[in-house]
């Protein structure tokens, strides 16, 4: 890392072996040439694409990616772990629509491009992503009251998307209103000076001249970011230390309230926050930093006066990651605890795979189909599926028994071809599948018997708390052979995947 | 949001989760539940990725895939922020270019008139859509509005196109000469400790080149190795033979004595 | 399930590796017979470290992508019988963030693999043999391991 570091101070040095001019001219040209490809910083590209982020999702550790990056990166079998830093979670998020539309706005081509092209994998791989941003091609003309009520008109206008549903089309009628209540702050209001002076491309424009009149104009029609573009759910003001919940809300770290029942949720459309208390998404709070310092100063100092210790310390006992608890496969494979929905996610509270009952609505024909948790059958979201799903209240949902073992093993077999199991040579072939089964069936629960603590409090929000002791129940019984057992596969274990 | 169950697909990664349920998957994973997930990740990638701790926003500064595009200031933007400085030292490397064209000056002229005008040349498609699309601006304007808001705009208008005709002119003026196009590149010369970038012609041989770096860095070209993507680098190559692009790196290796005697 | 991912994030990770690497490093996808480009298979060429044994050598290492890379890693090989603790006799390369359960994420760089696996080398990971010779003389005999190491070192010259 540190070789990389000084990589980069030298390249700050070099100097350029070219006349002068022509270097400013280049320039020149660059920009012209720049409406196609549209540079965005390295800060905004998806780690897991490499290219700008598409329709931001925004881990419980702070960290993001794109929506299908995220997706395609989950284990659907069992907990899934960050992209980018490892921290487990078993809640697919939902896509943070104001880093969405914020990103829609910085880099309106480039982010285009990308639409086009996630577009078509989409068709090609015969499922798609919710749509917000039809109508946002056309601003609107606007009032200024309407960037505050937008978020507060939040809930109900979710419920809109809801009712009507997603299907790419329909969606944009019921949630343009929505929508373009976002996209009408830039035009009402005026840019703030620090906006502009400290975007890196308009920074960059500054010495041509010539060309900044142009430049002046595109920025004029590319509605350059605001404030208001940038404001907490809860206290309708710049974001400071902004966290993004499950459900793609933001706040302020310090307006996420932990309520007394220790329940996190999300004070605009109610829905949990699984995933403890989020970390702040730094990204975002960098790009506040830079682009509205004062501001962003001023607010730091407002709260610093407000701030207190003990509602931190909360939060960060909170924040312990969600992690599934190892109980659950074993009861999976035993077959005597809560039913584990293998490759199955709750639409509502992103639970991946659902754990408890799984509700499959009978009428959604998409080919990634509608399904929720038990908590959110019964106390439905206000909010559309992950994916698009033409849901609707009306449809039916009938309670789906789990996979069984014996069919996951004929499945697996039948789609052997692949050969992925293992990343370890001289490892594969089905039979070395059996025994490992049997042997780890054992040994989660010597591990869970280990670790009482382990079972997670988010998990317990959203599954019912009963099954956790039911579960903790059999533990001893295993605890010595586990050991045992451990030590007969570590060597090989550990070899292999190191 | 059941996974796709139809193309194979989505069985692949219950395949490969499945596995994740033999000894040392679950016995993982049950440390991760049991420890912060702080630790976990320390443990396995202390040396080198601990992103946690080096933050994530870090990590994409550390990252130096897109200089261009990153926030800190690269290279060519800093040039602008402090001109003064970059043009001396631009100035001196001018001349030392000359020098090395010599030779070739009749054809060396013109390039950078070329570019002028191919600029020109985009900079008044722009700029005539740019009008185009304000001379709708302003009807519309017309149209809908009192005169008195038509007549601001205009005036408001009229400064900006004025100064950027100026401009333009400036600019038309200098294209003379519609000598053949020789694209350039910008290279990058890697040695162990820093990297330098040169702008040369693509049909340029990169004898030309090297011999100028080596004289920069006060070596002997014999002593010199250059390679891109691993391979050597003929001297009599040229940028497009190689099929180089913007920005890419061309590595140097000085030979010491030991290296001489096994060749 | 990642459909068609693999490709287009390799491409990019080729159009950032031409623009900046770490110096001495080499890396790129294959070139078929016909000319065309496999972008699923690179063939990468990792320094050995300044001021260690390993100075001089420049050790040939080819880096295998699935289509489900970047979920997965990429399987490492050095050359078969690669002589280092850490390396199995079939030069697959042992290291934590190479493996899909312990240490990888989606979010590595084929730089930063090859500068992990330029660190392991002369930092093995006594703990994980995945080679007998060179895990047995490594922790009973160090003189004889510095000299196996050195021999490699000649072994694999800079090729230019």
């Amino acid at each position: 890392m540190e070789k990389e570091e000084k990589i980069n101070v030298n390249i700050d040095e070099t100097l350029t072996e070219t006349e002068n001019e022509e270097h400013v001219e280049d320039e020149k040209e660059r920009l012209d040439v720049n409406l196609p490809p549209e540079e965005f910083p390295n800060e905004f590209q998806c780690c897991v694409c490499l290219e700008l982020l598409y329709k931001p999702v925004v881990l419980a550790c702070g960290h993001m990616s794109c929506f299908w990056c995220v997706y395609n990166a989950m284990n659907h079998v069992y907990q899934s772990n960050c992209p980018i830093c490892r921290c487990p979670f078993n809640h697919f998020p939902s896509v943070c629509q104001l880093l969405h539309f914020l990103l829609l706005k910085l880099y309106p081509i480039a982010y285009k491009r990308r639409e086009r092209q996630v577009q078509e994998e989409e068709n090609e791989a015969g499922r798609f992503s919710l749509q917000f941003d039809k109508n946002l091609v056309e601003p609107m003309p606007c009032e200024n009251s309407d960037i505050f009520r937008n978020n507060q008109n939040q809930p109900h206008l979710e419920m809109d998307i809801h009712s009507e549903s997603c299907s790419r089309d329909q969606e944009s009628s019921s949630s343009r209103d929505s929508l373009k209540m976002t996209m009408q702050d830039e035009n009402g209001i005026a840019n703030k000076p620090t906006t502009t002076s400290k975007d890196p491309e308009v920074s960059r424009n500054e010495p041509n001249e010539g060309k900044s009149w142009i430049q002046n104009e595109f920025e004029h029609k590319d509605q350059k970011v605001s404030i208001a573009d940038l404001l907490c759910a809860a206290c309708k003001r710049l974001l400071l230390r902004p966290v993004v919940l499950n459900c793609g809300h933001v706040y302020c770290e310090s307006c996420f309230l932990i309520p007394k029942d220790e329940n996190l949720r999300c004070q605009v459309c109610k829905s949990l926050q699984p995933n403890g208390f989020p970390s702040v998404c730094l990204i975002l709070e960098q790009f506040l930093e830079e682009h509205f310092p004062e501001e962003y100063t001023e607010r730091q100092r407002t709260l610093l006066k407000e701030h207190s210790c003990s509602i931190q310390a909360q939060r960060d006992a909170k924040r312990s990651a969600a992690s599934m608890s190892m109980d659950f496969y074993s009861s999976w494979f035993l077959g005597n605890g809560p039913k584990v929905h293998i490759g199955v996610g709750c639409d509502y509270c992103g639970m991946t795979p659902i754990i408890g009952e799984r509700y499959r609505c009978k009428d959604c024909v998409e080919k990634i189909g509608f399904d929720l948790c038990e908590s959110c059958y019964k106390a439905p979201a206000k909010i559309p599926g992950r994916f698009n799903q033409q849901h609707k209240p009306e449809h039916q949902l009938e309670i789906v028994q789990p996979l069984s073992l014996s069919d996951f093993i004929s499945r697996l077999t039948s789609e052997q071809s692949d050969d992925d199991i293992s990343d370890a040579p001289g490892h594969t072939g089905d039979a070395s599948h059996m025994p490992m089964l049997s042997a780890s069936v054992q040994q989660d629960e010597g591990d869970g018997s280990q670790d009482p603590e382990d079972v997670s409090p988010s998990l317990i929000l959203s599954v019912d708390v009963s099954l956790d002791q039911e579960d903790d129940s059999d533990d001893p019984n295993d605890n010595i052979s586990s050991d045992t057992i451990n030590q007969g596969f570590n060597p090989v274990n550990s070899c292999n995947y190191s | 949001m059941k996974l796709n169950q139809e193309n194979g697909g989505p069985l692949l990664p219950l395949l490969r989760s499945l596995v994740v349920a033999d000894g040392a998957g679950l016995r993982n994973s049950g440390r991760v539940t049991a420890t912060p997930p702080a630790d976990s990740t320390k443990d396995d990638l202390e040396p080198l990725f601990d992103y946690r701790r080096v933050q994530p926003l870090n990590i994409v500064c550390l990252d130096d895939d897109c200089l261009d595009t990153s926030p800190v200031p690269s290279p060519k933007r800093r040039k602008f922020a402090n001109p003064d400085v970059a043009e001396v030292d631009l100035d001196k490397d001018v001349e030392v270019i000359k020098v090395v064209n010599v030779e070739e000056e009749d054809w060396l002229a013109p390039p950078p008139v070329v570019s002028t005008k191919a600029y020109s040349k985009i900079g008044e498609d722009s700029t005539i859509k740019e009008l185009r699309r304000r001379k709708q601006e302003l009807l519309s304007f017309a149209q809908s509005a009192k005169s008195m808001l038509q007549e601001e705009e205009e005036s408001a208008k009229q400064e900006p196109s004025g100064s950027s005709k100026l401009s333009l002119d400036a600019v038309a003026e200098q294209p003379k000469n519609p000598a053949p196009e020789r694209a350039k590149i910008v290279i990058s010369i890697q040695n162990k400790d820093e990297i330098k970038q040169f702008r040369i012609y693509m049909d340029d041989k990169f004898e030309k080149l090297f011999s100028l770096y080596a004289n920069k860095a006060k070596l002997d070209l014999q002593s010199l190795v250059f390679s891109f993507d691993g391979d050597k680098i003929n001297l009599a190559a040229t940028p497009a033979s190689l099929g180089m692009e913007d920005d890419d790196i061309i590595e140097t290796f000085c030979l010491n004595l030991d290296m001489l005697t096994m060749k | 399930m990642s459909d068609g991912i693999a490709r287009s994030r390799l491409a990019e990770e080729r159009k950032a590796w031409r623009k900046n690497h770490p110096h001495g490093f080499v890396a790129k996808p294959e070139t078929r017979a016909d000319g065309s480009v496999d972008l699923m298979v690179w063939h990468c060429v990792i320094p050995g470290k300044n001021g260690t044994d390993w100075e001089g050598g420049y050790f040939p290492l080819t880096l295998n992508f699935s289509e489900e890379y970047p979920s997965k890693p990429p399987k490492c090989k050095f050359p078969n019988g690669f002589f280092h603790p850490n390396v199995y006799p079939s030069g697959i390369v042992c290291l934590s963030i190479l493996s899909e359960r312990r240490g990888w994420r989606p979010s590595i760089t084929v730089k930063q693999i090859l500068v992990g696996i330029q660190d392991l080398l002369d930092q093995p990971n006594a703990t994980d043999a995945a080679q007998t010779e060179g895990h047995q003389l490594y922790v009973s005999n160090p003189n004889e391991y510095r000299k196996r190491v050195q021999q490699q070192v000649l072994q694999y010259p800079q090729s230019l």
